[in-house]
C-alpha cells in the first residue's frame, strides 16, 4: 500500500497550532530572559568567573529544542545570542560586535547552540518515532485480539469498527463491497466519494476513506468521519499506520467470508441429506397406503349401493388428488436434489391422451381441443416428467376455468423451436400475478374459492422446463379470456421426422 | 374361463396391498395365492405352478428382477409388474427380463383386471382372424376392416388399419414398439420407432374423436403401446 499522502487543504494552519507556537515562543523568551537576568544578578554580586556564564545561554536553546519544534529552537538561538551579547560582553546593554574578541564569543556560542538544538530535536524526533512505533504496536495486538475468533463478517466489521474508532478517537464505518448496492449505504457514500484505492482522499470532503482489500478484489471501504472543525493529519499518528491496519481488517474479513461460505456449503449439504430422507420417507409411508386406500375405494365403488357409492367416489377423487400432490413433492425434491432423468422421444399426441386418460375422473362437461401442426416433431425429453408438466396445467385449466369450459391445447414450430398452449376461459391471472403464481407454494387465489390445491403445480413446471432449457409463462390469452399458458422448448430437443410416405390408396 | 378358477400367485410385501388384491381377485373368480417376498414366491410358483403371477417390484427380500429371471428359466407363466411411477428404469428391466405387462400404482381395479384377462387369454387362445374387438366406444371389424367410433365410421389408412388392427388382435395387452414394427412393416425398420410415434398419432387422431372420453391407446413410455378402453372397462 502507498504511504498515506496528503492534501494542500489539509495542511496544518488552524487557530490551536498558532496559539501553541505563540505560547512557546513567550516561553522561550522568557527562558532566555530569565538567563540573562541571573547572569547579571551574578556579576553584579561580584561572580568570580564572569566569562563562564555564557554556558548558561545554551540552556534554553536546549530546552527549546527538546520540547518544542525546531524553528523555535531556532529562534530560542537568536534570543540566546542576542542577550549573551547585550549582558556578558561588555559594555553592558550594548550590541558589541567591534572588537575580535567579542565576535569570536557570539560565534562560538552560535556555533555551540546551533549544533546543541539540531541534536536534541534530533533525539527528540527518534523517541518520539519509537513510542508512535510502540502505540502502534499495541494497536495492531489489540485489533488483532479484537479480530481472532470471530467468524462472521458482520462481528469482524463491528469489532474493527469499534477498535478503528478508539485508535483514531473519531466514528469509523466499513462499507462492504456486498452492501454497495444497498440503496441507503450507496446515497450515505457517493456523494464525495472518490475512486482512489488504497490512498487518502481528502479534500472538500472532511472524510478519511480508505479501500479495504487489493484493487482488483475489493472487499470494502473504510470511512472515517472526523467531528465537526477537526481536521484529519494524515502523516501524524495513528493515521500513518492505518493502511497497515485496514490491511489487517481485510485480512480478517476475507478470512471470515471464506468461513461463512463453507458454513453455507455444509448447511446446503445437510439439506439436501434431510430432502432426500424426506423424499424415500415421501415415497414409503405416503405412497404406499394411497396405493391401498385407492385399491380399497376402486373395490368398494362397485359393491354398494347408490348413496354410498356417491361417498366412496369423493373419497377416491380426494385420494387421487393427494397422490398427484406426492407426486408433485416426490417430483420436486428429486429436481432440486439434482436428479436428471433419461430422455427419450415423445410425441406431444401421446403425451397428452395419457395425461387427459389419467385427469378422466376430474373432467366434467369441459370440451377439450387438440390442435397439432403437421410437422411437430418428437420431443427428446423424459417422459413423466413432461407428463407432469402437461398434467398440472391441464389440471388448472380445467380447475380454474368453468364446468362446461373450452380447453385448447396447441403445439406449433417456431424458427427456435416449439410452443405449446394451453387456454382455457375461466377467470384467468391477473397480470400483475402471472410471474407469483410459478412461485413455490404461491396461491393467487387464496380463500375466496374453494378450490383444493398447494400452489406447487406451476413451480415443479418451471423446474421442468428449466432442465430443458425451455421456459413456461402465462401470457396474455390471444383468444382474450381465460388463462393461456405457453410452454416454450428449445430446437436442440426435438426431433424431426419426416412423415412416411404411405401407400397410395 | 375353463372349468377350474383360475390360480394367481400375488407376490406383494406390503399386506394392506396384499389384502384388497386378495379381496379383489377372489370376488372375480380368481383363487389367491399369496406371498410376502420374493424367496416364498419362488418357492410357491413351483409348487403350486400358477395360471399367472402379479409381482411387486419393490420386495423386501431379493430384487423383483431376480424373481423374474428364475421364474422364466422353468415357466412361460404370465408375469405381471406392480410398479411405481418413478421406478420406470426397472420397469423396463423387467420387460426385458420376460415380464408380460405391468400396472403403474396406484392402480384402480378395473384396470388391474383387464391386464390380467389380457394376459391369461393371451396365453391361451389367440384371437380368430374374423372377431369383431370392442374396446369402450370403439369397435373394429377385423374381417371387414371396418371401425367405427360410437358408430360413426373412421377412415383409416391402410398403414394405420394394418397397426390397429395388431393392437386390436391383442386388446388389452401390452405390445413393445419392436413388435409393433416388425409386424407392420416388417423386420427391415424393427429399430425405427418413430414411424411407429407417428402413426399412432395419426390413429389418435382420428380415433380418439372427443379427446376428453377416447384414450383407446395407451403409451408405456420406453416399451410400447396398448389398446384398452380408460378404467380398463372391456
Ligand atoms: N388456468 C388458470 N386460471 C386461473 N388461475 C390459475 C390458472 N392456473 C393457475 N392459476 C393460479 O395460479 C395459482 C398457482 O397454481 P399452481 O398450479 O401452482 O397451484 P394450485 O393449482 O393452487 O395447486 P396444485 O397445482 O399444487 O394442486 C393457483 O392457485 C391459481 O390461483
Ligand atoms: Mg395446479
Amino acid at each position: 500500500m502507498h504511504p498515506p499522502r496528503f492534501d494542500a487543504h489539509a495542511t496544518p494552519g488552524s487557530r490551536f497550532f498558532a496559539y501553541a507556537t505563540w505560547w512557546q515562543a513567550l516561553l522561550s523568551l522568557a527562558s532566555v530572559l530569565t538567563v540573562a537576568g541571573l547572569s547579571y544578578g551574578l556579576i553584579a554580586a561580584g561572580f568570580p568567573s564572569p566569562e563562564s556564564l555564557g554556558i548558561l545561554f545554551v540552556l534554553p536553546v536546549l530546552c527549546a529544542a527538546a520540547f518544542f519544534e525546531l524553528r523555535l529552537a531556532l529562534f530560542t538561538v537568536v534570543l540566546s545570542v542576542a542577550a549573551y551579547n547585550l549582558v556578558l560582553i561588555p559594555p553592558l546593554w550594548t550590541f558589541n560586535l567591534n572588537n575580535p574578541q567579542a565576535l569570536a564569543k557570539v560565534v562560538v556560542l552560535l556555533i555551540v547552540t546551533l549544533v546543541v538544538s539540531a541534536l536534541a530535536s534530533r533525539l527528540k524526533r527518534m523517541t518520539r518515532e519509537g513510542q508512535a512505533r510502540e502505540d502502534i504496536l499495541t494497536d495492531l495486538y489489540l485489533l488483532n485480539q479484537d479480530l481472532v475468533g470471530k467468524t462472521s463478517v458482520k462481528d469482524v466489521c463491528e469489532a474493527a469498527e469499534q477498535r478503528l474508532g478508539v485508535i483514531t478517537r473519531m466514528p469509523c464505518r466499513i462499507f462492504l463491497e456486498s452492501e454497495m448496492s444497498d440503496i441507503r449505504s450507496k446515497t450515505e457514500f457517493t456523494p464525495h466519494f472518490q475512486e482512489r484505492p488504497g490512498q487518502w482522499s481528502a479534500g472538500v470532503d472532511p472524510r478519511l476513506i480508505l479501500q479495504l482489500g487489493e484493487a482488483d478484489s475489493r472487499l470494502g471501504t473504510l470511512v472515517f468521519t472526523p467531528q465537526e472543525g477537526e481536521r484529519i493529519v494524515a502523516e501524524s499518528f495513528p493515521f500513518r499506520f492505518l493502511p497497515t491496519l485496514a490491511g489487517q481488517v481485510a485480512l480478517a474479513i476475507s478470512r471470515a467470508m471464506i468461513t461463512e461460505a463453507h458454513a453455507a456449503q455444509t448447511r446446503q449439504a445437510d439439506r439436501e441429506r434431510f430432502m432426500s430422507a424426506m423424499l424415500s420417507s415421501l415415497s414409503h409411508d405416503f405412497k404406499t397406503p394411497l396405493v391401498g386406500i385407492i385399491g380399497a375405494l376402486e373395490t368398494l365403488q362397485s359393491r354398494v349401493d347408490a348413496d354410498a357409492r356417491d361417498l366412496v367416489s369423493d373419497g377416491l377423487t380426494e385420494a387421487q388428488r393427494l397422490n398427484r400432490f406426492v407426486v408433485n413433492l416426490v417430483e420436486v425434491s428429486r429436481l432440486e436434489a439434482g436428479v436428471r432423468p433419461k430422455c427419450e422421444p415423445v410425441h406431444i399426441r401421446d403425451a397428452v391422451s395419457g395425461v387427459l386418460r389419467t385427469l378422466r375422473p376430474l373432467i366434467g362437461m369441459q370440451t377439450f381441443r387438440i390442435i397439432i401442426e403437421p410437422g411437430f416433431p418428437l420431443l427428446n425429453v423424459n417422459p413423466s416428467l413432461f407428463d407432469l408438466v402437461l398434467l398440472n396445467l391441464i389440471e388448472n385449466a380445467i380447475k380454474y376455468g368453468p364446468l362446461e369450459g373450452d380447453i385448447t391445447i396447441e403445439a406449433r414450430v417456431t424458427p427456435d423451436g416449439v410452443l405449446i398452449d394451453i387456454d382455457d376461459d375461466g377467470d384467468g391471472i391477473p397480470t400483475p400475478l402471472r410471474e407469483q403464481v410459478f412461485t413455490k407454494f404461491y396461491r393467487a387465489a387464496e380463500g375466496d374459492r374453494k378450490i383444493a390445491g398447494t400452489g406447487l403445480g406451476l413451480y415443479i413446471c418451471r423446474e421442468i422446463m428449466n432442465v430443458y432449457a425451455g421456459t413456461v409463462a402465462a401470457i396474455d390469452p390471444p383468444d382474450g379470456t381465460g388463462a393461456c399458458m405457453r410452454l416454450s422448448l428449445p430446437s436442440d430437443i426435438t426431433l424431426p421426422v419426416l412423415v412416411p410416405q404411405e401407400e397410395a390408396e | 374361463m375353463s372349468g377350474l378358477q383360475p390360480k394367481i400367485l400375488v407376490i406383494e410385501d406390503d399386506p394392506q396391498i396384499r389384502k384388497f388384491l386378495t379381496i379383489t381377485l377372489t370376488s372375480h373368480d380368481y383363487t389367491v395365492i399369496p406371498a410376502e417376498t420374493g424367496r416364498e414366491g419362488v418357492r410357491l410358483a413351483t409348487s403350486v405352478k400358477p395360471d399367472a403371477v402379479l409381482l411387486d417390484l419393490g420386495l423386501p427380500d431379493i430384487d423383483g428382477a431376480e424373481v423374474i429371471s428364475v421364474l422364466r428359466t422353468w415357466s412361460k407363466m404370465p408375469i405381471l409388474i406392480v410398479s411405481a411411477r418413478d421406478h420406470e428404469d426397472e420397469k423396463i428391466k423387467a420387460f426385458d427380463l420376460g415380464a408380460n405387462d405391468f400396472v403403474t400404482k396406484p392402480f384402480g381395479t378395473g384396470e388391474l383386471l383387464a391386464r390380467l384377462r389380457a394376459a391369461l387369454r393371451d396365453a391361451i387362445v389367440t384371437i380368430a382372424e374374423d372377431t369383431v374387438v370392442k374396446v369402450g366406444d370403439l369397435c373394429i371389424d377385423l374381417s371387414a376392416h371396418k371401425v367405427t367410433v360410437r358408430d360413426n365410421p373412421v377412415k383409416l389408412s391402410p398403414k394405420e388399419f394394418a397397426l390397429l388392427k395388431v393392437l386390436a388382435s391383442h386388446a388389452g395387452k401390452l405390445l413393445t414398439h419392436k413388435y409393433l414394427m416388425q409386424k407392420v412393416w416388417g423386420d427391415a425398420h424393427v429399430e425405427d420407432n418413430q414411424y411407429l410415434r407417428i402413426y399412432i398419432a395419426q390413429l389418435r387422431q382420428k380415433l380418439e374423436l372427443d379427446p376428453a372420453r377416447d384414450q383407446f391407446i395407451v403409451n408405456e413410455p420406453g416399451i410400447g403401446y396398448r389398446l384398452e378402453a380408460a378404467g380398463g372397462s372391456e
